[in-house]
């Protein structure tokens, strides 16, 4: 919502600056976003007039503009003569939609332009710059400068859309003496036209028929106001439309009474129907739609938007113009349906004043007949005021109640009063009715917020304490616990959009892609099933940006469906490139799964889990894969990015990845049991053994292990493909003994193990 | 001798001429012999000379043992301007730590936390927080829709509603979690963290509201007498609804929360009657809260993965 200081001023007596009411407004709930004082043309007088060089048309002039120093300003205007005050537009002054600037004009500097009536918007003539009374002080403003306010409308305040409901508010917040405006209506007049309507969606329809109008431009004030809130003046009818809706809120419309065919009809749209708006783009209607019609057809979409069959021309002689009710559902409907909103669907779906479609129809009318003549014909109406009857039980003490703050009951009214609404009082219980205008004020909640807002929420801040309470538990954390030991391993933490691309997700998974039916970007277009597609974007930025050494994870939310709850909070990491910086020790060696293997293990401290390779998924390095397994649950996945995934998506670099795919699958921390450290030292023992190429080594190490008591812990150490198909395994496993042991007791568990790995892993020993 | 001895540079020489002194047939050896021989007198002069020269043999021989260490470890130098090992620091990310910072504030006040859904159904999104449909305000939030009409949620105020379903009043929770809005320039990205704040009670007040936010902001900000401002707003699932705005820097007033009293059909909608509850709920964004207190330059970089960034401003 636009508006100027000086139409503020026709509905609010006051001497407060433009700068003190913007406050005044954000602080009483109409949030002020810019309050502007536009730069106009002002009066300058030419001092020299030499010709362009380079032209035969264009004039060089030096003008005085009263500063003290002659600016130079190329024109090309015919009457442009020494001696000559006329229209100067300085860099910076908006002319027609353009900003002037400085610049040359055929090679010649012009820090300025001279200005026709037309360019200032006073007339149509554009023969030559306007030629100003000789007495015209130099410097001064050619036009009025409105000082132009520009507010954001919270949806529930359709009243803020009308400038007489802004400086309503301003009074009751003391800034000054509301001037009520003495709203009258138009009597009925019978016409040749009828007006029916025959759908509930429109309350009520009115016109009024006016011939042998002349058309001709607004007056000055009103075409001045129009173009300070952006609004072009065209002529009397367009703009008293316009200036009514800005002006009461109550959005109109004016049609050629000599294209209207037989009689007018608020209904709903036939299914199918067709429309062609006055931009001249047609629409195909639904049943929904409320529309305006005449015995050929429809001729505009209520609320919305006219039609190009009975538009206003330059030729028009007699109007019918239209003030009516519409409901706000079907009219946002529409509009956003067809993609058009207007000024009028604006209003309408928020809900206009349901008093002021009479007296909005007899100012547009009077804006009319004093620019343009005419007699009016008819004034007509169908249906009635859609005025709800609201009465609101309401008691002062509901106040403190609610707010905290006890404002006496005489202010509360006062405030009240000033706001419009109506109050009645018995026996301490009171019952308001708010002004039509607020159609927002349905509950004594909202009375409460009309109070509190004039009385001003810095009393309330003022006496407000904070009252200590108990502090709950403060919440676990697991993914927490989870980031932490991810970033003590040298992991950094990203987090990107839940967005996935469905291209990307099928190229690494096989799960069900999620999509978005209306997604910002088209490749953004799922809600993501994984995290490894944006990590894996990620490091193809990185890699482009000159870093392809990277340890990256993500943890967050992933989703499996489309229903609340289809979803789960995953954790994935990348690593890539080499495991350090390039150094004078040396370069850190290359990436490879048993890094990222690591990271896994090391959030699996202190619990048994087994590692299978089959079945890698389509992201996974067919030959480089494992997953982590609790029984038959799968707790992570780990392994090399397939190259053939890393060259669609332009990586270069290998990437080892481990996804976990529910983070809540990964235990949490266990407290250690309590034993008693032992006496005796540590025994270790080394073995290797020849085994086929597939058997996995954890195998080995387990079938080691399990073949006695004390045996505590087993590390591969060394292991190496042979030409056969066999592979070595080399292994040590770390005895606790729970006696001192002798060479024999020693043997006797050396050769259990190998007596089990033989026989289980079809394995040979190497060397004893 | 003495000066013999002094002069002597390798350990080696000092040992053949120590040998020749005292060995089996050194000088000193025989003269020692004859001590016998000598009165009284001689014999305590005989032995001064022995004791000062066994001790110049060991001081000697300290110095020249000393040397060859000194020499020792010389060969060992390192350059200990030379670089450290170097070290891949991991690091969280700022929205990770901001909520261990603001869950903390938020739990010392006795709010519990609360997660939920990322896509909901329109009851939660929308209808049940009073914004029934062809509402003009669901035009505030550009809203993502799956194709069976679920949505990405556009506010947190849904696990409020979800929370007040099962729990009930009263209650005192606050919902954190990512939000969704189709709305992407140079401040906006389509996605943004909200924390949302509940309490309802049968006496909490709109006094209680601005003192609980207050004195979060006070906390969070580590800042002495924070200045704010309070305006009318509007939110179709509260009434009174206002916006907070903070004084920054000492100049310009930023927009930082949304706030107000429940409205009483978001209470019967969960089931909670507005007779006998009432209480308020504020709502603010988890990005612009971190942005702001660790001077992040540019909200969309929170999820550019940028490892420049991560690393910079990670913790």
């Amino acid at each position: 919502m636009k508006w100027t200081y000086d139409w503020l001023k026709e509905y609010l007596n006051t001497d407060a600056s433009a700068d003190v009411i913007a406050d005044t407004l954000t602080r009483i709930g109409l949030e002020i976003d810019d309050v502007v004082t536009p730069i106009v043309p002002i009066a300058a007088k030419i001092i020299e007039c030499k010709s362009h060089e380079n032209s035969d048309h264009l004039h060089v002039l030096m003008v005085d503009d009263g500063s003290g120093t002659l600016r130079q300003v190329v024109c090309g205007a015919p009457n442009a003569r020494v001696g000559l005050i006329s229209a100067l537009a300085v860099p910076g002054c908006v002319i027609d939609g353009h900003e002037i600037q400085s610049g040359k004009l055929r090679g010649v500097v012009s820090n300025g332009m001279m200005c026709s009536e037309k360019e200032l918007g006073l007339s149509d003539n554009h023969d030559g710059i306007i030629e100003l009374p000789a007495d015209t002080k130099i410097g001064s403003p050619v036009l009025s400068a409105p000082t132009v306010f520009e507010a954001g409308i919270t949806p529930n305040r359709p009243d803020y859309l009308a400038v007489r409901g802004i400086a309503m508010d301003l009074a009751a917040a003391g800034m000054g003496e509301y001037i009520a405006p003495i709203d009258t209506n138009l009597s009925e007049k019978d016409g040749n036209c009828t007006v029916n309507i025959t759908t509930d969606k429109c309350p009520v329809y009115r016109i009024a028929e006016i011939h042998n109008i002349k058309i001709a431009p607004s007056n000055n004030t009103i075409a001045t106001r129009l173009r300070a809130i952006g609004i072009n003046p065209k002529n009397a009818c367009i703009d008293a439309t316009n200036y009514v809706c800005f002006d009461m809120g109550a959005p109109m419309h004016c049609f050629d009474a000599d294209k209207v065919i037989g009689n007018i009809t608020v209904r709903m749209a036939a299914a199918d129907e067709k429309f062609t708006d006055l931009f001249g783009n047609e629409h195909e209607l639904k049943d929904t739609d409320i529309v305006i019609a005449d015995d050929a057809g429809v001729l505009a979409l209520a609320g919305v938007i006219g039609g190009a069959r009975a538009c206003t021309t330059d030729e028009t002689k007699n109007i019918i113009l239209e003030s009516a009710y519409f409901d706000p559902v079907s009219v946002r409907k529409t509009s956003k349906r067809l993609g058009l909103s207007t000024d009028a669907s604006y209003r309408y779906e928020r809900g206009v004043d349901p008093t002021i479609s009479a007296p909005a129809l007899n100012v547009a009318t009077r804006i009319i007949m004093d620019a343009c003549g005419g007699d009016i014909v008819a004034v007509k109406s169908a249906g009635k005021n859609p005025v709800k009857d609201i009465s609101i039980e309401y008691s002062p003490d509901m106040f403190v109640r609610k707010m905290g703050i006890d404002v006496p009951a005489a202010a509360q009214h006062e405030i009240l009063a000033a706001l419009g609404y109506t109050i009645t009082e018995r026996g301490g219980k009171w019952r308001v009715t708010p002004p039509a205008r607020r159609v927002d004020v349905e509950i004594a909640e909202t009375v409460i917020a009309d109070i509190a807002r004039i009385y001003g929420y810095d009393k309330i801040a003022n006496i407000a304490v904070h009252r200590p309470t108990n502090p709950v538990m403060p919440h676990t954390d697991h993914a927490l616990d989870i980031k932490r030991e991810l970033a003590r391993r040298g992991l950094n933490e990203c987090r990107s959009y839940a967005f996935g691309n469905s291209k990307t997700e099928e190229l690494l998974s096989d799960h069900k892609v999620v999509m978005v039916a209306n997604p910002i970007v088209s490749d953004l277009d799922t809600a993501r099933g994984g995290l490894l597609g944006g990590l894996l974007l990620a490091v193809s930025s990185n890699e482009k940006r000159g870093y392809p050494d990277l340890n990256l994870f993500e943890v967050g939310t992933v989703f499996d469906g489309d229903t609340p709850g289809a979803q789960r909070t995953a954790m994935t990491l990348v690593r890539t490139g080499a495991t350090g910086p390039r150094h004078w020790m040396g370069r850190g060696r290359d990436v490879d799964i048993y890094d990222v293997k690591a990271d896994i293990t090391a959030l699996m401290a202190g619990q048994k889990y087994t590692v299978v390779t089959d079945n890698p998924p389509r992201w996974a390095h067919p030959y480089r894969y494992g997953r982590v397994m609790q029984g038959k649950k799968v707790i992570a996945e780990f392994g090399e990015l397939h190259p053939m995934v890393a060259h669609s998506l332009k990586i270069k670099t290998r990437v080892n990845v481990a996804i976990v795919g529910d983070i809540n699958n990964i235990p949490a921390r266990k407290i250690a049991k309590y034993t008693p450290a032992s006496e005796f030292p540590p025994i270790t023992r080394d073995f290797a053994f020849i085994v086929d190429k597939e058997t996995p080594a954890a195998t080995i190490t387990s079938v080691a292990a399990a073949s006695d008591r004390r045996i505590i812990d087993t590390v591969v150490f060394d292991a190496f493909d042979m030409s056969d198909g066999k592979k070595s395994i080399a292994f040590t496993i770390t005895i606790q003994p729970d006696k001192n042991m002798t060479d024999a007791d020693l043997m006797e568990i050396q050769n259990s193990v190998i007596a089990a790995v033989e026989k289980k892993c079809n394995a040979q020993i190497r060397d004893k | 001798m003495q000066e013999q001895i002094k002069n002597i540079n390798t350990l080696e020489e000092l040992a053949a001429l120590y040998a020749s002194v005292f060995g089996k047939n050194g000088t000193m050896t025989a003269r020692l012999k004859q001590m016998k021989d000598l009165d009284n007198d001689a014999r305590a002069e005989l032995n001064r000379e022995n004791v000062t020269l066994r001790e110049l043999f060991k001081t000697r021989q300290g110095e020249l043992e000393h040397a060859a260490l000194m020499k020792k470890l010389a060969g060992e130098a390192l350059d200990a301007t030379l670089d450290g090992v170097p070290e891949n620091r991991g690091t969280l990310h700022p929205l990770t730590q901001s909520l261990v910072e603001i869950s903390e504030i938020l739990e010392s006040f006795g709010y519990t936390m609360h997660t939920g859904p990322e896509i909901e159904d329109d009851w939660h999104n929308f209808t049940a927080l009073n914004t029934p449909a062809h509402h003009p305000a669901r035009d505030m939030q550009d809203t993502f829709f799956m194709p069976n009409g679920n949505v990405m949620r556009t506010q947190t105020s849904a696990i409020q509603i979800r929370a007040m379903e099962s729990a009930g009043a009263p209650i005192k929770m606050f919902g954190v979690g990512s939000t969704y809005r189709k709305e992407m320039d140079a401040t906006h990205g389509p996605m943004f963290g909200q924390i949302e704040g509940l309490y309802i009670d049968r006496d909490v007040t709109m006094a209680d509201l601005i003192a609980d936010v207050r004195e979060f902001l006070t906390r969070f900000f580590e800042i002495d007498n924070i200045e704010l401002r309070i305006r009318p707003s509007y939110f179709p699932f509260t009434d009174p609804s206002i916006e907070i705005d903070m004084k920054w820097k000492g100049d310009k007033w930023l927009e930082i929360m949304g706030a107000g009293m429940v409205h009483p059909n978001v209470l019967r909608n969960c089931g909670v009657n507005p007779d006998e509850y009432q209480g308020f709920a504020f709502g603010f964004g988890w990005d612009r809260l971190a942005m702001l207190k660790y001077g992040l330059p540019d909200l969309r970089e929170l999820y550019s993965s940028d490892v420049r960034w991560l690393r910079k401003y990670g913790f």
